[in-house]
């Protein structure tokens, strides 16, 4: 028999209606970029003394899943995956362009996910939270999805999934490319960003009572961070951060704030924009470089408190929900 | 010097130490001066006139109607459908998401 191949793989996806509820059907089937989910497996050894010299025997102190399996932001499908991270998402617009708004919520949906691998391991996974969501596009790269997960239990089936829950088909589209991309710094275009990288820590906690599966999955505090390279060709930036200002001088004691989005638009209906009303850097290093090259900085921020969240992310695609 | 009694603490010393130990194997029968499980209702206690007790039915007590022209939001406590009516019957913790959200509000 031969091995099997490691390229022979996806991830099927649902939003359960609540903790313990199966999906009648998944929504999305994803292509693994990277990463990989799993059931963990915690275990530890026993302190004893022996007759012997030999260490203590092991046991099993929690089985659960976790995992972080890498994809491409698609058209299709990006909407998703932001409503499973951030909570809740809004369904607007009609037949060739629906809106989906996704805005932060105090409780996460829990959500099954199930990998199948080169047509013989297939595993669901049941009562998942997502613990933290990244969203990356280098430069002239794709959109990458990166869905840190954990969860309660998983079970090995042994046949791919059939009926109402056949794998949706797959999205063809072209992933979103950071070359698709409108940036916008303090509401206003700039073309110095070369690359991005947006953080959704939900800081989820596993609470294990009287049994090797946990008995929930629950949030902790939520957090948003944002990191990019700046091609320093202006002060401005630099100033507000060190200075309060663009054109202070003395170093300043307040934080500062500005808003910042990113905009993939394939086409006016086809689009994702993510929005980030308020954020404060938190690293702007401007450092000498021996081998001459051009000065870009990499820009570290967090998003702050405002009436409007730290993000909100609208997707525009042709699927009603 | 590190305090013995503090650092070797476990959850067995923390127990009351004149808890009195009904059966070896059997949970421990709370005490009178710390359980509250031996306080029973009143002989004349009426549910029916318990302002706590006479709640609303607490699985549909919200109206709410989307806004902003949303056909339908998504949340962790379920999926609520606007583009057939103009209210839905949610629970308190439904509605609280709908209108955190803002693109859903209370009717009533």
């Amino acid at each position: 028999m031969a091995g099997l191949r490691g390229s022979q793989a996806f991830l099927v996806a649902a939003k359960q209606a609540s903790k313990g509820s199966a999906p009648a059907a998944f929504t999305d089937t994803y292509l693994f970029e990277g990463g990989n989910i799993m059931p963990s497996r915690g275990t530890a050894q026993l302190s004893e003394t022996d007759t012997t010299r030999n260490a203590g025997n092991f046991y099993v102190t929690q089985t659960a899943v976790e995992g972080s399996p890498e994809f491409y932001g698609r058209i299709e499908n990006v909407h998703h995956p932001l409503e499973y991270a951030l909570g809740t998402s809004a369904n607007t617009g009609s037949v060739g362009e629906y809106v989906h708004t996704a805005t932060p919520a105090a409780s996460l949906p829990y959500i099954t996910l199930g990998k199948a691998q080169g047509g013989l391991l297939f595993e669901q996974y049941t009562d998942l939270k997502v613990d933290s969501l990244s969203i990356s596009a280098g430069t002239a790269s794709p959109l990458i999805f990166t869905m840190g997960v954990q969860g309660l239990s998983a079970k090995r089936l042994a046949a791919e999934w059939t009926a109402g829950l056949a794998p949706p088909a797959t999205a063809t589209s072209a992933p979103y490319n950071f070359n698709n991309a409108l940036v916008k710094l303090g509401g206003s275009e700039t073309r110095l960003i070369e690359n991005f990288q947006c953080q959704i820590n939900n800081n989820l906690t596993l609470q294990q009572t009287d049994s090797s599966v946990p008995y929930d999955v629950v949030e902790g505090t939520f957090a948003v961070t944002l990191g990019f390279d700046l091609i320093f060709e202006s002060l401005a930036e630099y100033n507000k951060f060190q200075y309060g200002a663009e054109a202070g001088t003395t170093q300043s004691e307040s934080i500062f704030t500005t808003s910042f989005s990113v905009l993939f638009e394939v086409a006016a209906k086809t689009s994702l924009e993510l929005i980030f009303p308020s954020i404060a850097y938190q690293e702007f290093p401007v450092a000498p470089d021996p081998s001459g090259g051009p000065v870009t900085v990499s820009v570290r921020a967090a998003a702050q408190r405002n009436s409007e969240g730290f993000i909100k992310t609208i997707a525009k695609n042709a699927v009603a929900t | 010097m590190p305090d013995e009694n503090v650092s070797s603490r476990t959850p067995r010393d923390l127990k009351p130490p004149e808890a009195p130990v009904v059966n070896q194997g059997t949970p421990p029968v709370p005490s009178e001066s710390t359980g509250t499980s031996s306080v029973e209702p009143a002989a004349s206690y009426d549910p029916a006139k318990d302002p706590l007790a006479a709640d609303v039915d607490p699985v549909e007590d919200v109206k709410v109607k989307g806004i902003n022209d949303v056909n339908s939001i998504s949340t962790a406590a379920g999926f609520y459908d606007f583009s057939d009516a103009d209210t839905l019957n949610v629970d308190l913790h439904a509605a609280q998401l709908l209108v955190e959200s803002g693109y859903a509000e209370v009717v009533e």
